[in-house]
This record gives structure tokens, sequence and C-alpha cells, in this order.
């Protein structure tokens, strides 16, 4: 009976003792600040991808194309070119750029052409597939043209010695008029990241 | 008496001034090194613009993180948690910082600053006095 009655307390004690009313389930991984200033290697980082589409946003805000335009301006973004030698997802930069300056609600984008053929599949399945209701359709020729394109390319000079590496990252990008080829607005933003072992 | 009362004419402004920064900076513990020697911001094309304006006391080299919560005219926050930046002041020297906020929306801001040597960090202040 003694016996029963200690393997019952157990019992009861991993089924309340273990719980806790912390809502986390799991191990020691944690979830942290994704905005801090990451410093984990010299390498292209969140903090760089982050500063460098800040930088670019708030600088084209400024920018006469947006200040003076009667119309919020049409833009298509083209390629960030990699010249590093290192892998970098331009992509991700181009669109934190376009997110923010459409959360600014001073300028609207136009389907780019890494985007295109989805527009394009999706514009012939509502008028060719025979599926949908006429008077519900996206009419076919009825896409807006870009009055701007925006560019631009990201370079490295990687220094090293026996104990230092030296990382200098510079992204330099434009908007170009596309009717006139004109340059309306350019930029750069350089980070310096060094580190010692 | 009229020469104090001159002095204290001369202090509000400055008095004024200091107030001003001090309600628009959150510092993540005092700093020890690093000082705000100026901020102040303006609307340009529609858009809030801020100045800051750091300055290193000490000799060495001090790093300091920043960023800028801008706030419409109700208080709430615009455009979300900006990415903290990381900056670098060498000994005694100045650094201005400009940013402009990220939607014509917002109507203020505050300044979040945090130097890594300030007694947030290196327990009693006591001990540096």
């Amino acid at each position: 009976m003694k016996l029963r009655l200690i393997a019952l307390a157990g019992l009861c004690a991993l089924a309340t003792g273990c719980a806790t009313n912390s809502p986390i389930v799991g191990g020691n991984v944690q979830y942290g600040d994704a905005k801090a200033v990451e410093t984990v290697t010299n390498e292209f980082g969140s903090t760089d991808l982050q500063m460098m589409a800040e930088a670019m946003t708030r600088s084209m805000l400024q920018s006469r194309v947006i200040t003076r335009a009667k119309e919020r301006p049409l833009i298509t973004v083209a390629d960030v070119k990699n010249k590093t030698g290192e892998y970098i997802d331009t992509r991700a930069i181009t669109n934190s750029i376009r997110t923010q300056l459409l959360k600014s609600g001073d300028v609207r984008f136009v389907t780019d052409i890494a985007d295109m053929k989805a527009q394009t599949d999706e514009l012939a399945r509502q008028n060719q597939s025979g599926l949908y209701k006429k008077s519900t359709t996206a009419k076919m020729g009825r896409m807006v043209g870009a009055q701007y394109r925006l560019e631009g390319e990201i370079t490295s000079i990687v220094k090293r010695t026996s104990d230092i590496k030296d990382v200098y990252y510079k992204l330099s990008m434009i908007l170009t008029d596309i009717e006139s080829g004109t340059i309306e607005w350019a930029e750069e933003k350089d980070i310096r990241k060094t580190s010692r072992r | 008496m009229k020469r104090s009362l001159f002095a204290l004419l001369l202090c509000v402004p400055l008095l004024a001034g200091a107030q001003s920064i001090a309600s628009k900076i959150e510092q993540m513990g005092e700093m020890r090194y690093v000082r705000v020697a100026a901020l102040k911001s303006a609307v340009r094309d529609g858009l809030l613009k801020v100045q800051m304006e750091l300055y290193n006391e000490d000799h060495g080299q001090q790093v300091v993180h920043w960023r800028v919560r801008w706030l419409d005219e109700d208080g709430f926050q615009v455009g979300g948690d900006e990415p903290w930046k990381q900056e670098l002041l060498h000994g005694r020297q100045t650094r201005v910082f400009q940013t402009v906020a990220p939607s014509r929306r917002a109507a203020d801001f505050k300044i979040e600053l945090q130097s890594p040597e300030n007694n947030a960090y290196s327990g009693s202040a006591d001990a540096y006095q």
C-alpha cells in the first residue's frame, strides 16, 4: 500500500512538476533580434543587407524623381550584379528596397523581368483556358510600362594579412528614365568590416 | 542682480535645447565617453529629416549603436524596426549622422542609442568616477 502511494505521488510529480507556465517547447534554440548588428564573420550578412536597403530607400525617397513627381512614379527592378567574390543573393537586397519603397506609398512597381513569366502565365490562363467567366478575367494588353528602371551592382575589396581580414563592400544603384535613357538618381552605400584572428 | 538675471536668460535656451535632445534620445545605459553634441530635425519635401552629432570624449576609439524609431502624429510606430547601425568614432572625433523618415506619415522620432563601453555593460560606475 505504502509503495503504491509513493508510486502515485511520483507519477503526480512527473505530470505536474515537469510542466511549466512558459510557452516554450523544445531544446536550447532561442529567437534573436533580427535587426541586431550581426558580427559573426565578416562575410556579407543580414546587417549589411538591411543597412544597404535602408540607405538606398531613404536616399531614393528624397530624389527629385519622387519628390517632384505629379503622380507616383512607376519603377521596374532590374538586376543588382554581384561583382564580389562571394555568393550574395542580390535579389534579397532589391526585394527589401522594393518593399520599403512600396510601404512609403510614394512609388509603384511594375512586374519585373524575374516575375514576368508568372504574370503572363496568369494572364494567359485567365484568357485562354476557357475556365473563367469573361466579365471577371484580367484583360490582355493592359499592363502598364515602367517609367524608371532600378539597377545596380555590388563590389568588394578584400585584404588579408596573417591576422587581419578587411572587407570593403560597395553597393551602387541607379534609376534610369527608360524613355530618355537618362540617369535620374544614383546612390552608393559602402561598408567596411575588419576582423582579427 | 541685473548680471545674474542676464546670465539666467542666457541659460534658458541652452537648457531648453538640452531638454529637447534628452527627450528624443533613449540611451540604453548612460554612455560614459560618447555624448550627443547636437540634434536637429526638419521636414524637407514632406519627409522628416534628422541629424545627430556624436562626440567621443575618449582618446581611444568608441563604438556606438543607434537606430531611429519613427512615430506618426498619434505616436504609432511608422515603418517597423530599423536595423541597428554600428558606428566607429575615433578618439576625440565628432561624427554627423543623417537619416530621413521612411514615410511622409512620420511626424516625430526617438533615437535609440547605445555604446558598449557604458555603465549598462561595465559593472560599477563608481570605479570610473
